[in-house]
C-alpha cells in the first residue's frame, strides 16, 4: 500500500486530496444571531443574522433563500419581512421576497417550507411542540458568488400575542444546490435562538421543555377530542413508580362555573402506551365535564394522581395544590 | 381412420360456432352512473386526527348517523362529529359527490365536508372530513353500515 502512494499513484492521491479539500472549503455558514431573550406580546421584533460563504471556484447565478421557524399563532408570512447586505456584492438592505409555493426545492421537490419541515436537521430546531411553521424568503437577484464574503440578514417581524417559551429558527442556503444530504450539505445552515413572549395572553406555552403531562393540541376548542400525554421516566416524582394513573380536573367555563371531576374509575384512567412507563388519555372536554349545549369551556387545570387519589403531581412534577397542570382552550 | 375424421370435424365445426358465436355484435352501450345511495344507518369504523389513527383511543362505538330517504337525518351524538344536531343533508352531485352538505334543526348555515364513498374491502363507506372543533385540527371520519 505505502508502494502505491510513493511510487506510482501518489500524484493522483495528492490532487484528490487537494479536490476534497477546495470542495469541503465552500461553505455558508450562520456566524451568530442577534436575536432578544425577551419580548412583548405584540411588539415588532428585529433580529440580525450574520453569516459567511466560503465559495470553491466560481458560484454563478446564485439565489439566497432564507428560512425563519416561527409558531404558527404569529401569522408570521402576513407580519415579517427580510433583507439582506452585502455590501461587496452591491446589496444594501435588499428586500426578499416570499418563496413562492411553486418553487420547489432541487432535492425533494417540495415546497421549500415543507421541505425544511421534513428535514430532521432543521424541521422543529429544538422546540417539542409541532405548532410551527417555516416562512421562507428568497432575494429578488441573482449573484456570482466567486470570493469568501460576509453579510447579515435583518429580519422584523411581529411577535405574536401569546406567552411562550419557543426556539425560533434561521435558515439560509441558495435555490440552486436546495438541502444536500448529509455529509455534502456545507450549502446550507440553520441555527435557533430561544424567545420568551411576555406580557401576552394565557398561560406560558412551553414549546422547548418536555413535559410529564402534555395536551396533543396546541389549539383546541372543548369540541375537538384532546389527548394528554404522560411521561413517567422525563423527571422523578411520587407517580414514577405507580402502573396506573387517573385524571383529576377542574374545568372553568366561559360564564364562571367551575365543574370538578376527580375521581378514581374507568373513566379517568390513563391508557398504557408502548414503551415502559408512557401513558395517554383522550378525552371529548364537552361530554367529559358535561357541559349543556350553551356551556363553553374557557380552561382547565389537572393533575394527575395514583389509583388511590393519594399521590398527585401537577406542573413540573409538583405536588403543591397550586401548581396544577394548565390548558386553555383556543383556536387563535 | 373414419372415427378420427369424425372427431375433426366435430371440433371444427365446435370452433366455427364459437368464432362466429365472438364475432356477434357486443351491447356497447354505457349506462348512466347509479346514483350514491346513502340512506341507512352508519357507524363509525375508523378516525383519524390530523392525519394520526386514533379509533383505539377514544370511544365511538355508540356513534351512530341515519340518513333518511327525505333528505333528512338524525344523529345518535356520543362523539364530537361534524354536525351535532339532528337536520337535513344534501350531496352536491349525486352520482359523482364530493362533498355533502348538512343544515342543523332551527339553523340555516350549510356545514359543508368532503365527501367520498369508496368501496374498502368488499365494503361500502362513507368517507368525511372536518373539524368539529378548532378549525387547525382536521378530523377523518370513517362510516360503514350499522348492522
Amino acid at each position: 500500500m505505502k508502494q502505491y502512494f510513493k511510487k506510482k499513484n501518489g500524484w493522483k492521491f495528492l490532487a484528490v486530496v487537494v479536490l476534497l479539500g477546495l470542495i469541503f472549503a465552500c461553505s455558508i455558514d450562520i456566524v451568530s444571531i442577534d436575536q432578544p431573550s425577551e419580548a412583548d406580546a405584540g411588539s415588532e421584533m428585529t433580529v440580525t443574522v450574520n453569516c459567511k460563504i466560503d465559495p470553491a471556484g466560481t458560484n454563478n447565478g446564485s439565489t439566497l433563500v432564507v428560512g425563519f421557524l416561527v409558531p404558527k399563532s404569529w401569522n408570521a408570512k402576513q407580519n415579517t419581512s427580510a433583507f439582506y447586505t452585502c455590501i461587496p456584492m452591491g446589496a444594501d438592505n435588499e428586500k426578499m421576497s416570499l418563496m413562492p409555493v411553486s418553487e420547489r426545492e432541487s432535492k425533494t421537490q417540495l415546497p421549500w417550507a415543507d421541505a425544511l419541515m421534513s428535514d430532521k436537521r432543521y424541521a422543529l430546531m429544538g422546540n417539542i411542540v409541532a405548532d410551527m411553521e417555516w416562512v421562507v424568503f428568497r432575494s429578488t437577484k441573482t449573484y456570482d458568488v466567486n470570493s469568501g464574503i460576509t453579510f447579515t440578514l435583518r429580519i422584523v417581524t411581529k411577535v405574536g400575542e401569546e406567552n411562550m417559551l419557543v426556539n425560533l429558527g434561521y435558515f439560509i442556503g441558495n435555490a440552486n444546490d436546495g438541502l444536500a444530504a448529509p455529509g455534502n450539505d456545507k450549502y446550507h445552515d440553520g441555527k435557533y435562538a430561544r424567545l420568551t413572549v411576555v406580557n401576552g395572553t394565557g398561560d406560558l406555552i412551553d414549546f422547548v421543555n418536555p413535559q410529564i403531562a402534555m395536551m396533543e393540541l396546541a389549539k383546541a376548542t372543548d369540541n375537538d377530542i384532546q389527548t394528554i400525554f404522560y411521561d413517567g421516566d422525563l423527571v422523578e416524582t411520587p407517580l414514577s413508580n405507580e402502573s396506573k394513573i387517573y385524571l383529576c380536573a377542574k374545568a372553568y367555563t366561559s360564564s364562571g362555573a367551575v365543574i370538578e371531576r376527580c375521581e378514581i374509575t374507568d373513566h379517568s384512567a390513563f391508557k398504557p402506551m408502548a414503551g415502559i412507563n408512557r401513558f395517554r388519555f383522550d378525552f371529548w372536554p364537552r361530554s367529559y365535564f358535561g357541559l349543556t349545549e350553551t356551556q363553553s369551556l374557557q380552561r382547565m387545570e389537572y393533575f394527575l394522581t395514583d389509583a388511590t387519589g393519594a399521590k398527585k403531581i401537577g406542573y413540573g412534577g409538583s405536588t403543591a395544590e397550586t401548581d396544577p397542570f394548565r390548558f386553555t382552550f383556543n383556536c387563535q | 381412420m373414419n372415427q378420427s375424421r369424425y372427431i375433426f370435424s366435430a371440433a371444427f365445426a365446435l370452433l366455427l360456432l364459437l368464432l362466429v358465436n365472438a364475432c356477434q355484435k357486443e351491447n356497447t352501450r354505457i349506462n348512466a352512473e347509479a346514483a350514491k345511495d346513502i340512506v341507512g344507518t352508519w357507524k363509525i369504523a375508523s378516525v383519524t386526527r390530523n392525519g394520526v389513527d386514533i379509533t383505539d383511543y377514544f370511544d365511538f362505538s355508540a356513534f351512530r348517523i341515519q340518513f333518511k330517504g327525505d333528505g333528512s337525518y338524525i344523529v345518535g351524538h356520543e362523539a364530537p362529529f361534524v354536525i351535532a344536531k339532528d337536520g337535513t343533508w344534501t350531496l352536491d352531485d349525486g352520482a359523482y359527490p364530493l362533498r355533502i352538505s348538512f343544515i342543523q334543526q332551527g339553523g340555516s348555515q350549510a356545514f359543508v365536508n368532503e365527501f367520498e364513498y369508496p368501496v374498502v374491502e368488499g365494503v361500502r363507506r362513507i368517507i368525511l372530513k372536518g373539524s368539529p372543533g378548532c378549525n387547525r385540527n382536521t378530523y377523518q371520519y370513517a362510516l360503514v353500515a350499522a348492522e
